[in-house]
């Protein structure tokens, strides 16, 4: 492929600052060129999808410029980046759910007409569409189709505002590994069309195959780039990673306790979804005492409802629950709680944590109205900050007070507030939902550690990730969720990740 | 019960029906665009304040009616620059702004428009007999010879009705509404939707303040004379599911819960006047309680716009 | 209980905890003094409109409301049931839920605080005045739990619901006045006059300054022990600023809304009372001059914190009583004191908002 000179964008020295002083991107400076496929790589807080929200308008740098075909231009909102020609598909699309498919393409252009002709609107979308070989309805409500469709929608989108240089923000996490492959055809078209492609991912193995240029970025700033051709995929990770840190180990494989019953059962288990997650189908599943149950899957195969269920905040509409040999048709939060359902929610900012309240009160929520927190209806502060101060230390929390509110923590730090709580009563159940997102290396590793130590200590784990490399570093057992049912089931030991990314696409139904 | 009693009625209803449905055709733009609009009520006020003025400089009820409209598009203006592009909780600047209303309004006619009930020389805005349809009995005396601004009303839920349906800014105010960020990323103008939306709410209200002063009360600008009918046009406008045509029927439904304190005398009625006056308020909460939550509310409604989250 | 959702009828109500708990030291003292010059200067501009000396017109309003002991009994009179009124709607908003039915509160608390005032011949006076205040409590409360159930039963957003509500607790009030409460031989549309020992006693001769003032005082310092001291306290606010973390920590948001719903009702309750047994001494219509919307300001300019909304509250109070004496004394008309009020919420409203589109922490 030959390379022109002149770069269709020119990111230089870009600076981005949030206000609470954390730094995004300090300094970065990126070129992408026509017909390539430019991949930004780099882990969860390095600060990619900030610098692509700098290009698109969504943020202004605090330094920096940008220019588009060697112009300098200045994006103020996405409109600007627009009229310049970028597109982009965000990673939580950004389209109007309650808008048919036509009418969210109708808005992203300025230049129809003051009255809405469906129809002629219609006959251009098939033949857009038809051009990528998308099959998408224009009068499908959006919110009613499934992410990979609402996906086809957002470039669609683009294309439709003749986007020249199209961002895609992890575009591949609510997809199966067969529309993956479907996509990236798209994309490397998209690239041949005198267009260029930005893809923010981190998976090196699409990276690899579909990239012509790869830049990496750690900790906001521009760590390597260059040509793909010319990397090794060690070398990437390297940069990725850094080189000081290093991954996990393995846990040990446990010894069999296959003789103990079951604490925890799911029979038949059935809950409607939404728009972002298919919810549960006659789904079965038993967990032992000391056992991690890891729960694989693309996400919004029923994830969200497993863990709503399990933690009480809804009821299934058929099937039962069995925690300690006791059925139950449906189970409120607190009675769940009360029996020893502790949980590690996925989003700590909106689940896990009262951010504006002290670290003491989140760590002692739950249980602030029993002594020795309170007496006679009253707070005993003393206590309170004591056990706080205790379990501050004992989880590594680092943080100058306990009674500093939650939001002056880092990442890792709040997560292991959250894993304090949970983890600091009597554990029947530990429910934890993607307990290591948006983590680094070293917190991740914290994190996965108390996890295995609440089943050593005789938890029934349950453990939900997308990770297949999570999964296997501390599954006993592993499950895979696919639209719903029980894809398949084994033990660590007894499959492959071969075996359990074809169950994770469907592609084997275990009966 | 006579038909020139429920005639009589009925056109009670129609004439009462307008300081509600003016205001509410002005939330249902609001609303739609995102922001509930608690400033419903000091819009009203400001509105019947400016055509009480207005009509006294001019000594005309129509030019009165105009500044009625500016005076509530102005007080539009100041909320929608506090919502729509300062991102002030909606709530508390509604209620700052009713509460600056009834000081603002009360303030100046004390100063300027004399004692308390001294109606304003250029009186009122009189009834417009439509040609042919004032002559159907029954209705037509009660129905079509109304005053102009009810014909404005009813002329403007059809329109916006197409205009929200099937124009493409109708297409861009709703988008704001349901998902402003979704909106702003598909080069929508979020912050200047949202303020000309409240700026239109405003000049609504304030022609629904106007028909109160200038063609209810007969040119007479009394303190605080909206007495919560703008709070009634935002549950209205609720009630009816944001679409215009709807929202004319509940008016037109609160109308007559109006009219019953006027005409309940005549219709054999022998209810105590408090309790006439409480009915529209409370037949409104009832309907709030049996229609309950609402699929249809815009989405984002009483979310400020912020860019980048989420 | 099922738990409720956090909002119902589609709306977002969610915020305005967010927003009054800006993350910027410093912000307050700008708040506050952005605030209170907003008013002062609205207000001098206004009398200047008017062609009165703004120097002049702020002599006579500082003398006015404090220049002597009783003027400034006064004006702690004044502030008394806005005080009230504004100390339930904090209860309510730190819990989440968007109390603005203040106003229909304290005219359902007066009724039974008139009740009560009224029914017993004569009782020893704290008794009797102790079940006057209970009773105007209880009414509170059961109105406000009224308010909140139809949201939990129904999914009736509270905005609509007690807003609404204030009209017909006004309205009820007109009515029983006008009828069953109206003595018989009575020509004047108000209701008779509560016993002596249910009077909120005048605690310094000379002046009006009644029971109810240090009452609302003690009342501040409860509602912050409440907040800050107690589980419950603990338990509401984790509500208010998340109720889903909250719900997933076991805490029965359902209940917890009620519960501060009733708190919240109980307090504004407390504000008919005040105005009933310690001014009026009669259930009159029209006996509350929008004290239900300024309690709410008060609230929010106190971004929610029981001591600073007593700080609000006397200057409120002083407002009020300053321009009765601006108007006597130099013919400005006493809507000043809504302007005076109502310019600083709209400042702060808009200040913070400003701040959360600056100052939004966004993760990277």
């Amino acid at each position: 492929m030959v390379v022109p000179l002149a770069p269709l964008v020119e990111l230089s020295a870009i600076t981005k600052q949030f206000p609470g002083g954390v730094i995004a991107n300090e300094g970065v400076t990126l070129s992408l060129f026509e017909g390539e496929v430019h991949a930004l790589v780099g882990e969860n807080g390095a600060g990619k999808s900030t610098l692509m929200n700098v290009l698109f308008g969504v943020y202004e740098p605090d330094e920096g410029t940008i220019s588009i075909g060697g112009r300098p231009v200045r994006h103020r909102r996405p409109a600007d980046a627009i009229a310049n020609g970028i597109g982009m598909v965000h990673q939580h699309f950004k389209l109007i759910p309650s808008f048919t498919v036509a009418e969210n393409l109708l808005l992203a252009r300025r230049d129809r007409r003051f009255r809405l002709e469906p129809r002629q609107a219609d006959e251009e979308f098939r033949a857009l569409a038809e051009r990528y070989g998308f099959n998408v309805d224009p009068n499908a409500i959006v919110g009613t189709l499934p992410l990979a469709v609402q996906q086809r929608v957002e470039i669609l989108k683009a294309l439709y505002q003749d986007a020249r240089i199209i961002i895609f923000d992890e575009p591949t996490t609510v997809l199966t590994p067969a529309e993956v492959d479907v996509l990236y055809e798209v994309l490397t078209g998209i690239a041949g069309e005198r267009r260029g492609v930005i893809l923010i991912t981190h998976h090196l193995s699409e990276v690899f195959r579909f990239s012509q240029r790869i830049s990496v970025l750690r900790g906001g700033h521009l760590v390597g780039s260059g040509l793909t051709a010319e990397m090794t995929r060690d070398e990437v990770a390297e940069l990725i990673v850094g080189s000081a840190e290093k991954t996990w180990e393995p846990r040990e494989e446990r010894a069999a306790t296959h003789d103990r019953s079951p604490v925890l059962q799911l029979e038949q288990v059935t809950i409607s979804g939404t728009a972002f997650s298919t919810g549960l189908r006659d789904f079965t599943l038993e967990a032992q005492p000391g056992e991690i149950l890891a729960v694989a899957g693309v996400e919004g195969n029923g994830q969200r409802e497993l863990f709503e269920v399990l933690a009480g905040l809804r009821a299934p509409e058929g099937g039962r629950i069995i925690i300690g040999g006791t059925p139950y048709a449906s189970l409120d939060r607190a009675s769940s709680a009360g029996l020893g359902v502790r949980v590690i929610p996925e989003d700590r900012h909106a689940e896990g944590l009262i951010l504006e309240l002290g670290i003491a009160e989140n760590l002692l929520l739950d249980r602030i109205g029993r002594r020795p927190f309170s007496r006679w209806g009253r707070l005993a502060v003393r206590s309170i900050h004591r056990v706080a101060q205790q379990l501050i230390s004992r989880f590594d929390i680092r943080t100058s007070s306990s009674t500093a509110p939650a939001h002056t923590l880092s990442g890792g730090n709040q997560q292991k507030v959250v894993v304090a709580r949970a983890l600091s009563e009597p554990t029947l159940i530990l429910l934890a939902h993607q307990p290591t997102r948006g983590l680094d290396i070293a917190a991740t590793a914290a994190v996965l550690s108390n996890v295995v130590t609440a089943a050593e200590q005789g938890a029934a784990v349950i453990f939900i990730s997308s990770s297949l490399d999570e999964v296997f570093a501390v599954g006993d057992t592993i499950a895979v969720l696919y639209r719903g049912r029980r894809a398949g089931i084994a033990a660590r030991t007894k499959t492959t990740r071969d075996e359990v990314g074809r169950w994770m696409t469907g592609a084997q139904q275990v009966a | 019960m006579s038909d020139g009693t429920i005639a009589l009625f009925l056109a009670s209803a129609v004439r009462l029906a307008g300081p509600i449905l003016l205001p509410a055709l002005g939330e249902v733009v609001s609303e739609r665009a995102g922001v509930f609009n608690v400033g419903l009520e000091g819009m009203m006020l400001f509105g019947a304040f400016g055509a009480a003025a207005g009509a006294d400089a001019t000594n005309s009820a129509i030019i009165g009616a105009l500044i009625g409209g500016a005076s509530g598009a102005a007080a539009g203006a100041l909320l929608g620059f506090l919502v729509a592009r300062l991102r002030a909780d909606q709530i508390v600047a509604g209620i700052g702004l009713n509460l600056l209303a009834l000081g603002v309004t009360s303030f100046l006619r004390t100063e300027f428009l004399g004692g308390s009930t001294s109606p304003v020389s250029a009186g009122v805005l009189k009834p417009l007999a439509l040609p042919l349809l004032s002559d159907l009995p029954l209705v037509g005396a009660s129905l079509f010879n109304q005053s102009p601004l009810i014909y404005v009303a009813v002329l403007g839920a059809f329109v916006l009705w197409i205009f929200i349906r099937s124009t493409r800014p109708g297409l861009v105010l709703r988008s704001v509404g349901e998902r402003a960020v979704a909106a702003d990323s598909a080069g929508v103008n979020v912050v200047k939707v949202r303020l000309l939306a409240v700026v239109f709410t405003g000049f609504m209200a304030g022609l629904g303040g106007a028909y109160l002063c200038i063609v209810q009360t007969g040119g007479v600008f009394i303190d605080n004379m909206t007495g919560g009918r703008g709070y009634l046009a935002i549950a209205v406008a609720i009630f009816g599911r944001w679409q215009p045509l709807w929202v004319c029927a509940a008016a037109l439904l609160f109308g007559a819960a109006d009219a019953l304190q006027y005409q309940g005398q005549n219709l054999g009625l022998s209810v105590p006047t408090a309790i006439l006056l409480m009915f529209p308020f409370a037949l409104a909460l009832l309907t709030w309680v049996l229609l309950g939550r609402s699929k249809a509310a815009p989405a984002d409604l009483g979310r400020p716009f912020i860019r980048g989250s989420g | 209980m099922t738990d409720p959702p956090a909002t119902g009828g589609g709306l977002s109500t969610r915020l305005l905890v967010d927003l009054l708990k800006p993350r910027r030291p410093g912000f307050g003292v700008f708040v506050v003094t952005g605030a209170f010059a907003t008013s002062l200067l609205a207000g001098a501009l206004a009398v200047s409109l008017i062609g009165v000396s703004p120097v002049r017109a702020l002599t006579v309003l500082v003398e006015g409301s404090v220049g002597s002991k009783a003027a400034l009994a006064d004006a702690l009179v004044f502030a008394t049931p806005r005080l009230f009124v504004a100390l339930g709607a904090i209860v309510a908003i730190r819990c989440g839920v968007f109390n603005l039915g203040g106003e229909g509160q304290l005219q359902v608390g007066a009724i039974g605080a008139i009740l009560a005032g009224t029914a017993f011949g004569s009782l020893v006076t704290p008794i009797h005045l102790g079940l006057a205040l209970a009773a105007s409590m209880v009414f509170g409360g059961v109105w406000a739990v009224i308010a909140i159930a139809l949201k939990l039963w129904r999914g009736a957003n509270e905005i609509i619901v007690t807003l609404m509500m204030n009209f017909v607790a006004i309205y009820l009030v007109q009515y029983l006045v006008q009828g069953p409460l109206q003595p018989a031989d009575s020509i004047y549309n108000t209701s008779e006059r509560v016993a002596d020992s249910a009077e909120l006693p005048v605690l310094v001769s000379g002046t009006r300054l009644h029971l109810g003032v240090p009452l609302a005082f003690a009342a501040a310092v409860a509602v912050w022990f409440l907040l800050y001291r107690t589980p419950l306290g603990v338990r509401l606010r984790a509500t208010g600023l998340n109720p889903r973390a909250a719900r997933l920590q076991g805490l029965s948001v359902g209940r917890l809304v009620l519960a501060s719903m009733a708190i919240s009702g109980s307090i504004a309750g407390l504000a008919g009372a005040s105005e009933v047994l310690g001014v009026q001494f009669r259930l009159i219509q029209g006996f509350s001059s929008n004290f239900g919307f300024e309690g709410l300001a008060i609230a929010f300019l106190a971004r929610l914190e029981p001591f600073s909304a007593v700080l609000v509250a006397v200057y409120f109070g002083m407002v009020q009583k300053g321009t009765t004496q601006l108007e006597s004394v130099l013919g400005v008309p006493s809507a000043l004191a809504f302007i005076m009020e109502a310019l600083p919420i709209i400042f702060l409203a808009g200040a913070q908002g400003w701040l959360l589109l600056r100052g939004r922490v966004v993760r990277a």
